[in-house]
């Protein structure tokens, strides 16, 4: 009998020089770390991408060790506090040159053209900003082919607004499938990501203990807003949500949340793209 | 709070080069290289002082032996140990960590550097005596010929040609594992008469290069001693690099 491979990322007794005895086990989902400050950051990651062992206990992913496992670190879409590219005359032969395929090269090339910087593909490594090497970086990450386990630091914060919403969407369809983990020291932007989980402080993990940020209802009016109801329902950033036909046949769409500036962006862009009609867009606080 | 990475961590990034912008700044960056780098330095030194010490005849224990052991193996790990670079030794480079985390299977690079490393130091190394035997010929001598001047214009030849060659090769971006190749050297120049009549099925090849005064006079024991004992330093650093 074939055993079947827990999708699960596990941190077990996992000690480390900067990081203290770690024991997490994280499902498919969204995780967002809110990191307190940066002890311990850059040794999670070069865990969680496979450079690192930890000194005790151990990192397991899918039953398997990235450390040991170059197949399995294939799969592992990983964003680092720190990136950087070796020097190439441009940025497609350095993705070459450390060995990334033809497959995810080219993936990164259609996600840079979504964001609007393909042109970062032809520029010498040495000419691009640390912002634009995070951008690299991030597209490169999400270009991976069937990743078992997405690990980004701040991947929101080399792009602009359109960028953010899109690659938003990217990193939430994989939190439906695999284990999505994302650490920021913007506690603002991790609850945006639907509060965060866990706090890492002074090389340690624990539950976020916080009270949950204020719950805010968005009400929107317009024609046709099963379909707007559908995409949001999709979002884990939506806590509930109500469709109501109003007497003069529009429809009212109530959406709780604690993001109503990402959810909003996000209306206008759905609506954008279908063409739908609006004719309202209110948000107010709600307690509780 | 923020703390400093601990010394035993693998850094993720170890040497990088700056940008190769303009001639002036390649020529900078060679200098500083050249004057950072006192483990290649030490080696090199090493590697010639065992080189000049197994022309002489150390059959007898003794002060010969000790002088030997003194010089080839103590001075190396000293070097090894007060180098600011020693860090390095034990560290993967930048551009390994983005192979290894994009699949690359490290023993695979490991391989590949060793095998780099020890085809660099081998060739320089004969490439070296050769220098040494062209600068000699001229003046009726054979290299490392007992004659305390002709023994240091060999070793300034030799030390400029390998700084140089290093140098070069470490801002080319070839062999960034520098000391594993002075280690490489310090094995060659040492030992390279027992590694050739070992190892180089024409036997003939020696002779013709003992004919030429190139390899001469190494004892053998002596020099599986000190052989056995650089590919275990070896060994040690590829342990420190989790290879």
């Amino acid at each position: 009998m074939q055993s079947i491979a827990s999708p699960n990322l596990r941190l077990d007794k996992a000690r480390g020089h900067s990081l203290l005895q770690t024991t997490l086990e994280l499902p498919p989902g969204l995780h967002t770390v809110w990191a307190k400050d940066t002890l311990g950051q850059e040794e999670l990651f070069a865990w969680l991408c496979g450079l690192q062992s930890p000194r005790r206990g151990k990192l397991t992913l899918r039953d398997r060790e990235p450390c040991r496992d170059p197949d399995l670190r294939r799969h592992i879409a990983s964003l680092l506090p720190h990136e950087q590219l070796p020097h190439a005359a441009s940025v497609s032969m350095a993705l070459e040159r450390i060995g990334v395929d033809d497959r995810q090269l080219s993936a990164t090339t259609d996600i840079l053209e979504c964001l609007g910087s393909r042109h970062l593909l032809t520029l010498e490594t040495h000419k691009l900003t640390p912002q634009e090497h995070r951008r690299v970086a991030l597209a490169l990450a999400l270009a991976t082919e069937e990743p078992f386990a997405v690990v980004l630091h701040e991947p929101l914060s080399a792009l602009n607004q359109d960028g953010r919403s899109y690659m938003l969407d990217r990193i939430v369809q994989h939190a439906t499938r695999i284990p999505v983990l994302i650490v920021s020291a913007n506690v603002e932007f991790a609850a945006r990501l639907d509060g965060p989980t866990l706090v890492l402080e002074s090389g340690m993990f624990r539950a976020f203990a916080g009270t949950r940020a204020n719950r805010f209802a968005l009400r929107i009016v317009g024609i046709g807003m099963r379909t707007v109801a559908s995409e949001l329902a999709k979002r884990p950033l939506v806590d509930g949500l109500t469709l109501t036909t109003l007497p003069n046949g529009h429809e009212e769409l109530s959406v709780r949340t604690n993001a109503p500036d990402v959810l909003s962006l996000d209306v206008v862009r759905i609506i954008q793209e279908t063409g739908i009609r609006l004719i309202a867009l209110q948000c107010t606080e709600v307690p509780g | 709070m923020n703390r400093a990475p601990h010394s035993h961590s693998l850094s993720l990034r170890t040497e990088t080069l700056p940008a190769r912008t303009g001639r002036r700044q390649q020529v900078l960056c060679l200098c500083r290289h050249m004057l950072t780098r006192p483990l290649h330095v030490g080696f090199i030194l090493s590697g010639i002082t065992i080189a000049i010490l197994c022309q002489r005849n150390d059959a007898q224990l003794g002060w010969a032996q000790f002088r030997y052991v003194t010089c080839g193996l103590l001075i190396p790990i000293l070097c090894l140990l007060a180098s600011p670079s020693f860090r390095s030794v034990a560290t993967i480079t930048a551009l390994d960590a983005l192979r290894i985390r994009y699949g690359k299977n490290r023993r695979h690079l490991a391989f590949r550097r060793l095998f780099e490393a020890i085809s660099i130091a081998f060739a320089l190394g004969c490439s070296s005596l050769l220098i040494g035997r062209l600068i000699t010929v001229p003046f009726g001598r054979a290299a490392f010929d007992h004659n305390l001047v002709i023994d240091l214009g060999v070793i300034a030849v030799t030390t400029t040609t390998y700084t140089v060659l290093l140098n070069a090769l470490a801002s080319l971006g070839v062999g960034q594992h520098g000391s594993a190749i002075a280690l490489g050297i310090d094995l060659t120049l040492g030992h390279g008469r027992t590694v050739f009549s070992n190892l180089v099925p024409h036997r003939h090849v020696v002779e013709m290069l003992d004919a030429h005064g190139i390899f001469r006079g190494v004892p053998l024991p002596s020099a599986w001693v000190l052989l056995g004992m650089s590919c275990a330093a070896a060994l040690w650093i590829a342990a420190r690099t989790r290879l």
